[in-house]
């Protein structure tokens, strides 16, 4: 009886986990569908920006998924996809936004910052050790 | 000042800096304007919810002043915008046109039946298909296109009265005098 117990339990704990489960109506072709799942890394989730639609099972994420798969149905090229979501949504849109005017700063900036830091740094000791030296002197 | 100490003020000061660009980023409003400002919709094609049988594309609105809002009956802040909707369709200030975004037809017309019906004419989009044409970031959004069919406003979230009586009504009577 305490089996039928244990094992019942278990088969409702496990079965809840059916819930997660996110099916969604993937392409016939499946050339077709590997390049909408490469897609789907490439593209930003809009209700949750720290993610890619790949990962999301938010209804935006879903929403972006099928339109994508549309458009490759449609014929469209990766690149035709990219440009029409880039304008659409601006730079953001792709977790790599392209480097751009608008984006340098993305780009180029954590290194910029390291650049200044160490020639604060550098400063720092220059003048640190000056100090000491006259001091001694 | 000697130069030492101008140097043991420089990560303060590059602290400050970097404060003030990301304190810029977290108080600004541009993620509530949509990215359809100045440019013309895309077409689309949805079934109409009010006229079973017949699409509703952009010419729906061609040549008139409009304001398009795209809606759910599952999310609150449309909800919550209703009563703002219904009072500038009672007072004929302008053409609304509703898009019910992925969202059942049963649900949306016992929630128009109770709350009353703002919409001039009503789309039904179950799949989500006007998302990119409308650069839809979530629901609701509300645009306001010219008669040349360019959006002039597109606004993310609901809408407050206070947007609505500074920003929307004087944008409307401009582009109706245009």
């Amino acid at each position: 009886m305490l089996r039928v117990l244990c094992g019942f339990i278990c088969l409702v704990s496990i079965s809840s986990a059916a819930f997660c489960l996110n099916i969604e109506p993937t392409l016939p072709d499946a050339a077709q569908e590997q390049r909408a799942r490469q897609l789907f890394y490439q593209v930003r989730c809009l209700s949750c920006p720290s993610e890619a639609i790949s990962d999301s099972p938010s209804m935006m994420a879903r929403s972006m998924r099928a339109a994508i798969r549309n458009r490759i149905t449609e014929g469209k090229s990766d690149a035709a996809i990219r440009e029409e979501l880039l304008m659409h949504y601006g730079d953001a849109i792709l977790m790599t936004p392209p480097l751009s005017s608008r984006t340098w700063l993305l780009w180029f900036g954590p290194l910029l910052a390291l650049g200044a830091a160490g020639w604060v740094a550098r400063m720092y000791f220059t003048a640190s050790n000056t100090t000491v030296n006259i001091g001694k002197k | 000042m000697t130069l030492s100490q101008k140097l043991r003020l420089a990560p303060l000061v590059l602290m400050l800096l970097i404060t003030s660009l990301l304190a810029t980023g977290l108080f600004n409003d541009i993620d509530k304007v949509g990215k359809r400002m100045g440019k013309e919709l895309d077409n689309f094609s949805i079934e109409r919810l009010d006229k079973l049988g017949i699409k509703m594309n952009r010419s729906a609105w061609k040549g008139q002043v409009a304001m398009i809002n795209i809606f759910a009956t599952w999310c609150a802040p449309c909800r919550a915008e209703h009563p703002i909707l219904m009072d500038l369709a009672r007072k004929g200030i302008v053409p609304i046109y509703g898009v019910a975004w992925r969202d059942k037809p049963e649900a949306i017309i016992s929630w128009l039946q109770r709350a009353g019906n703002p919409y001039q004419m009503i789309g039904h989009d179950p799949f989500g298909n006007t998302m990119i044409p409308f650069s839809l970031t979530g629901v609701p959004e509300t645009l306001i296109v010219g008669k040349d069919g360019i959006v002039y406003y597109h606004h993310v979230s609901a809408l407050t009265p206070l947007e609505v009586n500074e920003i929307i009504i004087p944008l409307i009577e401009r582009l109706n005098a245009m």
